[in-house]
């Protein structure tokens, strides 16, 4: 996969569209977003009595001539929000050379939308292998397209649910997703995490067309991709209508789970041009935005 | 109702069935698939319970399209037919009487019994006849019970010689008429038969040596046996020959000699004689059993001539002439004239027969000829008759030529109601037979013969030789008094009539110790090699014999060979009885059907799986 050339194309996509940081209050050092805090931004938030400790010069004069007491004005805090961007790297996400392609894009596309936004970017590679545990990629190295992609078969790979819990979430963080959920966890109990500790989450979720309108033949020899398991399959008419609602079952339950728990969720085709994939779903459910929008 | 198939070859469109299973297989072979979401495909079925190919088989709908159109293709292309439950058919089973049969009875009986249920099968119901081709041999079985027409056939003795199947089977193609049924053959080796016929052959060549004949030449008071044995095979053949009285066991030497041994080459055919033992009336013997044990032992009789005594009661050369003709017939012996006090011819005499001439009394047989010089015709012979000499049809003169018989006008002979005239010349009767009713009831015959026997040509004319002798013999077979002689199986033996005959005939295999039941004569000697007696029962025999094989040509079973030409038959009886499929039209509509499906389902499910899908 040509990571560089994928990377100066979400660099451009970047300057189009942007992951919504510009909404909402963030945590984090200061930065040029508008934080949760009062700060010395020109933005006023508030006003309140003077106590003692207060920098006078953001006295309001007028205000306690008017009243006789001292009244202090506050102003928004500017912070450089929190961005932990957790990358599924399990096998699944690159079963397909669309997926994957997608997959890389995202990832670079909420790289550089992210630090366009002075975003203080943390990035996790979400390994599915037995007691592989959440691992920081370091920015310079993702920077230089330098990961670890190559994730081993293993017989029992970890569920969403089991792994998202050992992510080092960060107070306050926007936290980003980008996986296929393509695991039997239960939507509910994986997302909880994800909203955990005062931060707002989006999940944005790759689809690929053999994954959702699959053109397998009518004897079939199924293995899975992480987990090597097999299972043969006689595939009629039944079976591929009962595939398809539980796929279409699978993705509404992680969508009612986000919509619960206030997660923005998307899923965007692993096939066709980007931008045109992000003016679908991901626009539709705001977990992008336009720039200006 | 019965199936069965015209074409059973159409049967091999089923060989397209694993044909498709092959092409569909390696069409559809399983292929391996990497998926991300095989935790929601185990949602959507149960993995197959009888393995994926044969689940996959089930479910292909153009295979099963293309299997059905198979299987009703083979249906059509075999021709099923079905056999109601009226249908009915003969079956007339013809045996070959022939003595070479005897070495296949077991073989042909089984034969005949699985092929035999087979053609049963043709119909629902089957009337059996059991013939044999002996010409006048009743039927053996007739009736719906195909075990007792086995047991028949178990029962059944073949004993003739080469003789003419086609009488029989013409016989018993009138058993099946209409055409409803079939006539079998059953034989040893090849038969020219017509084509409706079926033949069931079930010999094979087998190695036989076997007596072809034998005689008892007898020379005043000695006498001479011969016997003639023949290896007809391929290859050189040794057997020992033993020789015994009856009542000697088989197996060891006997008083006649020691066992003799015979070598014989592939072909070779050797007559072997020896003195007749003196005190004994018959011998017997054997030759080492082999395969076809018919011809292994003969047995002879010293002969004992029926002599027929003749008296010559006409002097001069007429009565000359037909004396010598009569004393050149055998077993004739030419005897003083003792019994003419009386001046009846045959009357209280030695004599069987009496030459005498025309106008004597007559009281047993007699050749009564004119007594022309008696008349004193002194101008010598009468005058030629030109009219010609026409013959009756009787068995005294069939056959025979008279154009050189030149003789005067025939003498005027009184009419009785009991002649039988034999030669005409002109609108007299030249030679009749008269019969001469006696009160004990018989009625001896005598032959007269109206012309003058000198005067003619006569004395050179072999007809009136033969004429004579069969004369002769005529009144042979009325002669009662012991006698003995070598006969042929089934050869008519002319005995004076006497009711209350009976048959004691002895197969030569019991001859030495086995006793049987006496039957009722018939006029035929046994059908099997035998010593038999023929008399009135608790009397003194009439007539003692020994049978022996009529026709060496049985013993040769270089041609012997097995055959079964019945299944042709058997399906032709079969399409006659049955009706076709009624449902051909259906099981071609289904074919169409079937292929049409089998095409267009793929193209189907395509368009089917083309239909939109969305991201959910």
């Amino acid at each position: 996969m040509n990571l560089p050339a994928i990377h100066a194309r979400m660099r451009h996509a970047a300057t189009v569209a942007r992951l919504p940081l510009a909404r909402g209050r963030w945590s984090g050092p200061a930065g040029g977003v508008a934080g949760r805090g009062t700060g010395s931004s020109i933005d006023f938030q508030d006003q309140r009595p003077y106590v003692a400790g207060d920098d006078p010069r953001h006295i309001n004069w007028t205000a306690s001539a008017r009243t006789g007491f001292h009244t202090m004005k506050l102003y928004h805090e500017e912070v450089s929000p929190r961005v932990d961007l957790v990358v599924d790297m399990s096998a699944s996400m690159f079963i397909a050379p669309a997926k994957a392609e997608r997959t890389w894009e995202l990832a670079y596309f909420c790289v550089e939308s992210g630090i366009r936004q002075g975003g203080h970017l943390r990035i996790i590679r979400l390994g599915r292998s037995a007691g592989e545990a959440p691992a920081e990629v370091p920015l310079a190295a993702v920077l230089a397209h330098d990961w670890p992609t190559a994730e081993p078969v293993t017989a029992a790979p970890q569920l969403l649910a089991d792994h998202l819990p050992r992510v080092p979430w960060r107070p306050g963080s926007l936290r980003i997703l980008v996986s296929d959920l393509l695991d039997p966890s239960p939507p509910d109990a994986a997302s909880t995490h994800l909203a955990a500790r005062g931060g707002r989450a989006l999940v944005i979720a790759p689809a690929a067309r053999e994954e959702r309108d699959p053109d397998w033949p009518d004897a079939v020899e199924f293995e899975d991709c992480e987990s090597a398991a097999r299972r043969r399959q006689i595939v009629d008419e039944h079976v591929r209508s009962r595939y398809a609602a539980a796929y279409r079952r699978h993705f509404a339950l992680w969508r009612e789970a986000a919509l619960r728990r206030g997660i923005g969720f998307a899923r965007i085709d692993a096939e066709g041009e980007f931008l045109a994939a992000l003016r679908g779903d991901p626009l539709a459910s705001g977990v992008v935005e336009t720039m200006g929008g | 109702m019965s199936l069965f198939l015209a074409n059973p070859w159409g049967l091999l469109a089923l060989a397209a069935i694993p044909a498709l299973l092959g092409i569909h297989a390696l069409q559809q072979r399983s292929r391996r698939v990497r998926t991300s979401t095989l935790f929601l495909i185990e949602h959507a079925g149960r993995p197959p319970e009888g393995g994926l190919r044969l689940e996959w088989v089930r479910r292909s709908v153009p295979l099963l399209m293309q299997i059905s159109a198979s299987l009703a293709l083979a249906w059509l292309l075999a021709e099923p037919q079905f056999v109601g439950r009226q249908s009915r058919q003969t079956v007339a089973v013809v045996l070959d009487a022939s003595a070479s049969m005897e070495a296949f009875r077991s073989p042909a009986r089984q034969a005949l019994g699985r092929s035999l249920r087979r053609l049963a099968g043709a119909a629902q119901n089957t009337d059996w006849r059991l013939l044999t081709t002996g010409p006048r041999q009743a039927p053996l079985y007739a009736g719906s019970d195909l075990d007792g027409l086995l047991a028949a056939v178990e029962r059944w003795q073949p004993v003739l010689g080469t003789h003419d199947p086609t009488p029989a089977l013409a016989t018993a193609a009138g058993l099946t008429p209409g055409g409803r049924g079939m006539v079998v053959l059953v034989t040893d080796r090849p038969a020219d038969v017509p084509g409706s016929v079926g033949v069931l052959a079930v010999g094979t060549p087998i190695d036989n040596v076997g007596f072809a004949g034998g005689d008892v030449v007898v020379e005043g008071d000695d006498a001479r046996w011969r016997v003639v044995v023949t290896n007809p095979g391929e290859r050189g053949q040794e057997r020992t020959l033993r020789i015994r009285p009856p009542g000697a066991g088989a197996s060891a030497g006997n008083a006649a000699g020691e066992a003799i041994a015979v070598r014989l080459e592939p072909g070779q055919t050797r007559m072997l004689e020896g003195g007749w033992p003196p005190g004994t009336d018959t011998l017997l013997f054997d030759l080492a059993p082999d395969a076809f044990t018919f011809d292994d032992s003969l047995a002879l009789v010293r002969p004992r001539p029926r002599l027929v005594r003749v008296a010559i009661r006409f002097p001069g050369p007429t009565g000359g002439v037909i004396g010598r003709m009569l004393a050149a017939a055998p077993g004739v012996e030419i005897v003083a004239d003792g019994g003419a006090a009386d001046g009846i011819a045959g009357a209280g005499g030695t004599a069987d027969i009496v030459v005498a001439p025309l106008g004597t009394p007559v009281d047993g047989a007699a050749v009564l000829i004119p007594d022309v010089g008696a008349e004193g015709d002194a101008a010598g012979p009468a005058p030629l008759d030109s009219s010609p000499v026409a013959a009756e049809d009787d068995p005294l003169v069939n056959d025979l030529g008279w154009g050189g018989l030149l003789s005067g006008a025939a003498v005027p002979l009184d009419d009785d109601p009991t002649d039988r005239p034999l030669l005409w010349k002109g609108p007299q009767p030249l030679a009749l037979v008269r019969a001469t009713r006696r009160p004990d009831g018989t009625a001896p015959e005598s032959l007269l013969l109206a012309w003058d026997i000198a005067g003619s040509t006569a004395g050179r004319l072999p007809a009136l030789v033969v004429l004579l002798t069969r004369f002769v013999e005529r009144v042979r077979a009325g002669i009662d008094r012991p006698w003995a002689g070598n006969f042929l199986v089934d050869e008519a033996i002319a005995m004076p009539s006497a009711a209350g005959d009976r048959l004691t005939a002895v197969p030569l295999a019991t001859a030495a110790s086995g006793t049987v039941s006496p039957v009722p004569y018939r006029g035929r000697a046994p059908a099997r090699p035998a010593v038999f007696s023929v008399g009135p029962p608790g009397a003194e025999p009439r007539l003692r014999g020994a049978t022996q094989a009529a026709d060496a040509r049985e013993s040769d079973f270089r041609a012997a060979t097995t055959l079964d030409t019945l299944e042709g038959l058997r399906h032709e009886a079969r399409v006659k009885q049955a009706i076709a499929d009624p449902w051909v039209p259906a099981w071609l509509a289904l074919v169409a059907v079937a292929l049409a499906i089998a095409w267009g389902w793929p193209a189907w499910r395509s368009a089917r799986a083309r239909s939109p899908s969305t991201t959910a």
